[in-house]
């Protein structure tokens, strides 16, 4: 793999992430995988002469594959795209410029707020299921961390994992719950100024 | 569904969307009837109209015509309830027209 086509990034807001993608098929770029990683996803990309247009949605679905996803089946039949990849809670379709608009997936204020409520409270409810946990396996660091016993041993594997849950919680979690409150109280605030839709 | 959806009133989208199924529609075609009907103004994404058919599903005032559409993409109909809901919204229109006209009229002859 040539190095130069993995970037890594970090984003919280889709419309951003699209104007990156699409800014990087203008340069040649079509995105290939994304790859989740702790502090900084992996974008990768293979040369394309095509221009293409990038959508992406939040993944409501829990879909793992393109082909047993209603969602995914619906978009590109609807609008003549490709699916490309799912990851970080996401999925991401491209259709060629040359073959006409790609809308972006979401017009309507209100379903956008209510998107991105899912997002925000699936979030939330993983970084609320990661914190039980890492104090629950925090604690055996104290207990186990010059214990002999199996168990003690086994004890001090989960505080490892708590670590790791710890860093995976305030790293990722807490900063996507925090951009996405950010997002529903401006997107709350327009749909306010137009009274509504 | 948005909090309008909830008390009877609908969005636009919604109504729009229940609009175009008067016959059967599929998701594309949805799409392009509703830019037809509003000249352009309302345009639904893909992500508000799944929403939306969902929703409208659930709440049986549209039902997924797949058994007859014979074609790949899959197509659905108003209900007798999505009418019911299309035409007391119609009356609620009316009443918000027809108030705002009484108001508004002696102010257009100034």
């Amino acid at each position: 793999m040539n190095r130069n086509l993995e970037y890594k990034k970090r984003f919280y807001d889709m419309e951003n992430e699209e104007s990156w993608l699409n800014e990087m098929s203008e340069k040649g770029l079509a995105l290939k995988e994304i790859k989740w990683r702790v502090f900084k996803d992996i974008y990768r990309f293979e040369p394309c002469d095509k221009r293409y247009v990038y959508r992406e949605d939040y993944n409501m679905e829990g879909a793992l594959e393109e082909l047993t996803s209603p969602y995914i089946k619906f978009v590109t039949e609807t609008y003549g795209c490709e699916f490309v990849c799912l990851a970080n809670g996401k999925v991401y379709f491209r259709k060629a410029a040359e073959n006409g608009d790609f809308p972006p997936v979401y017009t309507d204020l209100n379903s956008r707020i209510e998107a991105e409520k899912k997002f925000f409270w699936k979030t939330v409810s993983c970084s609320f299921c990661a914190f039980p946990i890492m104090c629950i396996c925090g604690l055996n660091i104290y207990n186990t961390f010059d214990s002999d016993t199996v168990f003690g041993r086994m004890g001090f594997v989960f505080s490892i994992i708590a670590l790791f849950c710890a860093v995976i919680d305030v790293v990722w979690f807490i900063p996507a719950a925090l951009q996405k409150r950010k997002k529903i109280k401006e997107l709350e605030k327009i749909l306010d100024e137009k009274g509504g839709e | 569904m948005p909090e309008s959806f909830d008390r009877g009133a609908l969005t636009e989208a919604v109504y729009y969307v229940l609009l175009s199924l008067f016959e059967p529609n599929h998701g594309y075609g949805i799409m392009q009837k509703i830019d037809e009907m509003s000249g352009g103004r309302v345009k639904l994404g893909a992500g508000t109209l799944y929403g939306a058919l969902n929703t409208l599903c659930t709440k049986k005032w549209i039902k997924p015509l797949s058994e007859f559409s014979g074609g790949r993409k899959k197509e659905y109909i108003i209900t007798e309830l999505g009418r019911q809901a299309v035409f007391d919204e119609i009356e609620r229109l009316k009443e918000l027209a027809e108030n705002g006209e009484k108001i508004v009229a002696n102010f257009k002859e100034d």
